[in-house]
């Protein structure tokens, strides 16, 4: 594959730039993308919400800069589909630099993320986010020393209000004119010699992939990789396994274990340099309320409460609002005919109006709110902690507890709901999920029921027929 | 504080500390768990457990992690005793 390079000497308005946003889940990602590109990729606040990769284009200074945000991911192994679709972009396509977004209330396990991203090799960028929580947290961080250590640029964001991001530009721009790669971080001495031993086997073979991440990988027993080397240069995967061998005499773990090992050791190394917790054991609110919300018996009451308010609102607020536009609608019938006169064709005309503004009427005052609450829920992080109340009840049923966020999101509406089953794991439980989102009555649906059902038989049976 | 006995992570209770030993699993869950910072002498502390046998949410390496049932009753640790 070609690789799309920079070209300066076309004049400003040829430059050209590959971004990439890579990091784990739920770092913010989308959120960025966002701020960049001017799009509106449908952010939440769960885990695995981009799915799929998407892709904008922005100018800056004079830079055309093609943005694509990778789904979250824990790690560049080949543990499933969108791990290995970023290792292979961020590794053959040669993107000009990665921005790197890192949670930095997590910072220790988003490190051990980082590691792999410059063993890659590519210029990378690190975009801290969420430091606008590092003052309720105690968290203070030494950018400039984790700056020298990674020998990358890092920059303190928050995504949330936009700030830091055109640094993060600014940076990686600084970073692909001086052409500067990143350092390669050492690891513990057995694994680095054994590092050495291989790479020197590797000198005149040529693969598009760096040399040294290449060796790692192959000590990690990496299956994809083992392929790349298994027609062609069979010797050096022999020599690979004498190494392995000789590693996991030492150390006593399998070798996939030790490299893994090495690096979060690294990762907390490194952290112990940079960050100091000043105010650590204080509850953040968030946690306080995490307390109730998560408490092992009173989790459940509040959730029936908070489900039970919300449609409770909807109904009132949505009653309230219908009587009120009946209420201003009322005498239009009147009006429209001393406008046109009474005919027949004017009657006419009014039925199709009237049946409009009945629409109207019945199905916007509680669709706005439903919308609004279940929007509200799942910004707090709320349909998340439902998700980990629900786990076991959800596994009753065949799959994950995260199955319980399309679920509620199919009282919305069931479209949205149904292409949140995305995020199960298995084609199995998509199909499960997926299915059972259509039998929750959305939003629409329950206009009718509490509309025509609550109207006729009274409210107390529009309810019974949720249970 | 001094190591005390072996158990799996799923019958530790809430603000007891332990140190991970090793993961009964393949080769996948092990490579997956250290992606997330679980490996072997890694120091954990279960925060709370959802009831009905749901998921153990647990802090390591100062950040917090749910896990399922099934994947913390395969995790091997030795409890902290205190002193």
């Amino acid at each position: 594959m070609k690789k799309k390079t920079m070209q300066i000497s076309n004049g400003v308005d040829e430059k050209k730039l590959n971004i990439v946003l890579a990091g784990q889940a739920n770092v913010g990602k989308s959120v960025i993308f966002n701020h960049l590109t001017g799009l509106h990729q449908h952010i939440g606040n769960w885990p695995g919400k981009t799915v799929e990769k998407a892709t904008g284009t922005l100018h800056y200074k004079g830079y055309t800069i093609d943005v694509l945000d990778l789904p979250g991911i824990y790690s560049l192994a080949t543990y499933s589909i969108e791990e290995i679709i970023s290792r292979e972009h961020i590794a053959l396509q040669k993107p000009d630099f990665v921005v790197n977004v890192v949670d930095g209330t997590n910072l220790e396990r988003n490190l051990i993320f980082s590691l792999q991203i410059l063993e890659l090799g590519s210029p990378a960028v690190l975009a801290l986010n969420f430091v606008n929580l590092f003052k309720e947290k105690g968290i203070e961080i030494d950018y400039k020393k984790l700056e020298e250590i990674l020998g990358a640029p890092v920059v303190p964001v928050a995504a949330i209000h936009g700030k830091g991001i055109s640094e993060v530009l600014d940076r990686g721009i600084e970073l692909v004119n001086s052409k500067i790669k990143p350092k390669s971080l050492r690891y513990g001495q057995e694994v680095e010699t054994e590092i050495k031993k291989i790479t020197e086997f590797l000198t005149n073979i040529d693969l598009s992939y760096p040399k040294r991440w290449l060796v790692i990988k192959l000590l990690e027993k990496d299956k994809e990789i083992e392929r790349l080397f298994e027609k062609e240069h069979p010797e050096i995967l022999k020599k690979v396994k004498e190494s392995i061998l000789r590693l996991e005499e030492i150390h006593e773990h399998d070798s996939a274990i030790i490299i893994a090992n090495e690096r979060c050791h690294l990762a907390s190394e490194i952290v112990k340099k940079i960050m100091k917790i000043t105010k650590p054991s204080k509850l953040s609110l968030n946690e306080r309320i995490d307390l109730l919300t998560l408490h092992k018996i009173w989790g459940y009451p509040v959730m029936l409460a908070i489900f039970a308010l919300m449609f409770l609102t909807i109904f009132k607020f949505g009653n309230w609002f219908s009587s009120v536009l009946g209420e201003i609608t009322a005498n239009w019938q009147i009006r429209w005919e001393n406008i046109f006169g009474a005919s027949i064709l004017t009657s006419f005309s009014w039925m199709a109006i009237k049946s409009v503004i009945s629409l109207i009427e019945i199905a916007l005052p509680y669709i706005i709110p439903f919308y609004l609450i279940l929007y509200l829920l799942e910004d707090w992080g709320y349909l998340a902690r439902a998700a980990f109340l629900m786990d076991n009840l959800m596994h009753k049923i065949g799959v994950h507890g995260k199955a319980c966020i399309p679920l509620m999101l199919g009282f919305g509406c069931n479209v949205p709901a149904c292409l949140s089953c995305r995020i199960m794991e298995t084609e199995r439980e998509r199909f499960l999920t997926g299915f059972l989102t259509t039998l929750v009555p959305c939003s629409a649906r329950t206009v009718i029921i509490m509309g025509l059902v609550g109207k006729f038989v009274g409210i107390n049976w529009a309810f019974g027929l949720y249970l | 504080m001094k190591k005390g006995k072996e158990l799996f992570l799923i019958n530790l209770k809430p603000d007891e500390d332990a140190e991970l030993i090793s993961i009964l699993g393949g080769q996948m869950v092990t490579k997956r768990l250290a992606d997330l910072g679980l490996t072997p002498g890694t120091k954990i502390k279960v925060l709370r457990k959802a009831p009905f046998f749901g998921p153990v949410e647990i802090e390591v390496r100062r950040s917090k992690l749910v896990l399922g049932r099934g994947i913390a009753s395969k995790i091997l640790v030795k409890k902290y005793e205190p002193r």
